[in-house]
């Protein structure tokens, strides 16, 4: 998957227009960043990337550039 | 008709037991051997269960009760659908949710493996039955889950689900779940229904239902 293709997922995810997040965002300057979002990333990592997204994985998450690393 | 709550180490998520006489109706089994001692020393007998959504914290103690008391199951087509599919239960799911989740009492937490399910009897819209004398009216009120139903009994109590909470605003959020359907297919419905209807959710406290509706965003 290409850094551009993770991006559109995310952006979707996150609700948010093309370009309002980059790599450096900060998962916690997001308000959504919330319980309900990180579920939505486990979701979203088991069925676009067959990865099982652990709780300790997310806790170590501090960007979004850290997310689309653990995508690859 | 007395009714009986017991508290499932999911999430604290409620299953119901409808007593009338030496007879039961359970509604959402959430979780293994949580009935069996309610059944056991008061000799009860499992007529049915009724299902309020597919959540896997409502569900959990289904395969159980269904193996050791043969009573039919009902729910929605489309809870029933997702029953049997691990990721639509949201089993797939749940033990990596407890880690991230802080919205819910931390002693109700208990780590499953994804599982599959499935009911018996199906319906789509609304479904009426006579058991015992008893009017029990279910209906679809998805919003919270494509699957979920609420359950009128007698026209005096309303078993919810998590459809519409006490204290919480109905999460839409979960897999499947729509805002839109809530406020456009539920919450009308709900609006209808006679103010004084004792509701029983599927978390938190049982309330009147006007009381619910005047105070609080759902």
């Amino acid at each position: 998957m290409s850094n551009e293709e993770k991006m559109a997922l995310l952006e979707d995810m996150f609700e948010v227009d093309k370009g309002e997040i980059s790599p450096e965002t900060e998962l916690e300057s997001i308000d959504s960043w919330d319980s309900m979002m990180k579920l939505t990333l486990i979701v979203l990592m088991d069925e676009e990337c067959g990865k099982t997204l652990k709780s300790d994985d997310i806790k170590g998450f501090k960007t979004i550039q850290d997310i689309m690393d653990y995508m690859d | 008709m007395n009714v009986r709550t017991l508290t499932s180490e999911l999430l604290g998520s409620h299953c119901y037991l409808l007593i009338d006489g030496d007879h039961c109706t359970v509604i959402d089994p959430g979780d293994k051997g949580l009935i069996d001692p309610v059944i056991t020393e008061e000799q009860l007998t499992v007529d049915q269960v009724i299902l309020t959504h597919e959540h896997c914290d409502h569900v959990y103690g289904l395969s159980d009760v269904k193996e050791k008391y043969h009573c039919p199951v009902i729910a929605s087509e489309k809870c029933n659908d997702n029953l049997k599919d691990s990721r639509k239960n949201f089993s797939q799911y749940y033990n990596a949710f407890l880690g991230v989740q802080n919205r819910y009492d931390t002693d109700a937490q208990k780590e499953i493996e994804p599982f599959t399910t499935s009911a018996d009897e199906v319906f789509e819209g609304e479904k009426t039955i006579e058991w015992r004398g008893h009017h029990i009216y279910m209906r679809e009120t998805p919003g919270h889950s494509p699957g979920s139903i609420c359950i009128v009994v007698d026209d005096e109590l309303l078993f919810s689900g998590d459809t519409l909470m006490g204290e919480d605003v109905t999460e839409t959020n979960f897999i499947g779940g729509s805002a839109e359907d809530l406020r456009e297919k539920t919450m009308p419905w709900l609006e209808s229904l006679p103010g004084c209807l004792k509701v029983y959710a599927g978390h938190g406290d049982s309330f009147v239902l006007r009381n619910r509706l005047n105070d609080k965003e759902i």
